[in-house]
């Protein structure tokens, strides 16, 4: 997709597509289309404005009050899979590395003691590695201990897996109603390019062959529990697995590229060239058809989401910090040595706590504070500040926890991203307006799979 | 327009705000589509909104990466590099 006569000012971006042109400005946080000399004169008075609002947390912590939802447990940082483009492999020399250590049982009851206290009814307990399926007896242990000492809550259990191992412990995984995160980045040959175990193998094959497995032993349970995750390493290979996830039932939550931050022997990539228009006309086609956009929802939905449902205000001194979560009350990642950590997405960085210690609410608050400072300090002068809700990982620095230069460096991307949002909100807005606005109430997974 | 030290550029932001407002190329969102703030927690990414704590999947996506791919591939061009 290329956009002409684009001009990123720091109040507002303005771009010319096909018959007119289209104005996003932030002061009044609104879409102007018109004709390209009446918008330049208008963007022209907006950039000589000085506004540069800042991020204010007193409604990030107004949540502070609200119950655990997800604990999450690093059983294991052992793997059986050698990912080329795995966070945990030596192209990745500043994260930490593979080791053969497993969460000890005596810290995964501490964990469940005390965080658990700290939910309502529901919670979740998400089983992370490494490869959980390699240390399948503690997870059976912790089940069945959570289940035993808090006989009163209703635990839902999750795990996210390469599924390799999975057929030795199918009815297990059944029985227990347990959520798969699954990794498959798409056909065989996409799939088995990088998904690999330690000793070369492909793995396609055998993840296919387990999920069939699982259909015998109970039909309709790869819909409603299984969960994909596609890794695309190579954008050419984008048109493919659209294809393949459009063509199957699988139910796929993500479709994301390896992570640039501290990467290297960053192989040259094919770049995706012409496909890219070709998918977001797809995706607006689908909606005016009033076909469901399926897997393509992935690559353009959440975005289009941002741009469409916009607070209103004109001119805010302060904008709510949207796109974080409460460090360490909705979930908690608690690594294999029982160190707390705000999500299992930010790794091993961010320590706000212990099994021992417990939350450091200290800790958490400055967490909140310094983000809410870089995001005051990075984004003044970006004129996508209203629209755009990065979460703490999207500051991860490569080199320590987290920065203003890591979260500068998504900003070109994000940026690339909203103009592909604001363009197709605009040309569905302009085609049909009535199913455009059914269709961004539609963005939602609960929609999606008729669970609402 | 909430108070905001306009640093004396209160006039000239006043009018451009009404042009804004009333400009014929302004782009009428419904209004179920907008979103209140004073009542709204965040517009929400899927991971923390609350209504989907149960049945979005939790935890994919740390072994390999945080960045959507249409982005990656598609940030240069867009920016015609």
């Amino acid at each position: 997709m290329k956009l002409e006569g684009l001009f990123q000012g720091k109040n507002s971006v303005l771009y010319s597509s096909e018959s007119e042109s289209v104005l996003y400005e932030k002061l009044s946080n609104t879409i102007h289309r018109g004709r390209r000399d009446g918008l330049n004169g208008l963007q022209k008075r907006i950039e000589e404005v000085d506004y540069k609002p800042i991020f204010e947390t007193s409604s990030l912590k107004r949540l502070q009050d609200d119950p655990l939802s997800i604990l999450f447990l690093e059983i294991t940082e052992q793997c059986n899979f050698g990912c080329s483009y795995c966070i945990y492999s030596e192209n990745y020399p500043n994260e930490r590395t593979e080791t053969s250590k497993n969460m000890s049982f005596d810290t995964a009851k501490k964990a469940v003691e005390g965080l658990i206290p700290l939910s309502k009814n529901n919670v979740m307990i998400g089983f992370y590695g490494g490869e959980p399926l390699l240390n399948m007896g503690l997870i059976r242990q912790i089940m069945n201990y959570s289940k035993e000492k808090f006989p009163d809550k209703e635990f839902g259990f999750s795990m996210t897996t390469n599924f390799f191992n999975a057929d030795r412990y199918i009815q297990e995984i059944v029985d227990n109603g347990m959520y798969i995160n699954l990794s498959l980045d798409g056909p065989k040959e996409i799939h088995d390019e990088c998904r690999r175990t330690k000793n070369g193998k492909p793995t396609y094959d055998k993840i296919m062959s387990n999920l069939k497995k699982v259909e015998e032993y109970s039909p309709g349970y790869v819909d409603s529990h299984i969960f994909i995750l596609s890794t695309c390493d190579n954008p050419a290979d984008i048109p493919r697995i659209i294809d393949f996830f459009d063509q199957n039932r699988y139910f796929v939550t993500h479709i994301n590229s390896p992570d640039p931050k501290g990467r290297v022997n960053l192989e040259k990539r094919i770049p995706l060239e012409g496909s890219g228009i070709n998918l977001s006309k797809e995706f607006i086609r689908r909606i005016l058809n009033g076909e469901d956009p399926k897997i393509l929802r992935r690559l353009f939905d959440q975005d289009l989401k941002s741009v469409a449902v916009r607070d209103g205000r004109v001119m805010p001194q302060e904008l709510m910090l949207s796109g974080s979560c409460y460090p360490g009350k909705k979930r908690i990642f608690v690594d294999v040595n029982g160190d707390y950590h705000p999500c299992e997405r930010f790794g091993h960085r961010l320590n706000i706590g212990s099994v021992e210690e417990g939350v450091q609410q200290n800790l958490v608050d400055d967490t909140i504070e310094s983000f809410a400072k870089i995001r005051s300090d990075l984004c003044g002068e970006c004129w996508a500040q209203r629209i755009c809700s990065p979460c703490l990982q999207h500051a991860k620095d490569p080199e320590g926890e987290f920065s203003l230069e890591g979260l500068s460096q998504t900003c070109e991307g994000k940026k690339s991203q909203l103009l592909i949002a604001l363009e197709n909100y605009t040309k569905l807005f302009q085609s049909d307006t009535q199913k455009t606005e059914n269709y961004i109430k539609s963005i939602n997974p609960l929609f999606e799979r008729r669970l609402i | 327009m909430e108070k905001y030290n306009l640093r004396g550029q209160e006039g000239r932001v006043e009018r451009l705000i009404d042009d804004l407002q009333t400009s014929p190329s302004r782009m009428y969102d419904t209004d179920s589509i907008k979103y209140n703030f004073d009542n709204c927690e965040c517009p929400g990414c899927p991971c923390c909104d609350p209504d989907m704590k149960w049945l979005w999947p939790v935890g994919a996506g740390v072994l390999a990466a945080t960045t959507p791919i249409l982005v990656a591939a598609t940030a240069a061009e867009i920016a015609g590099k």
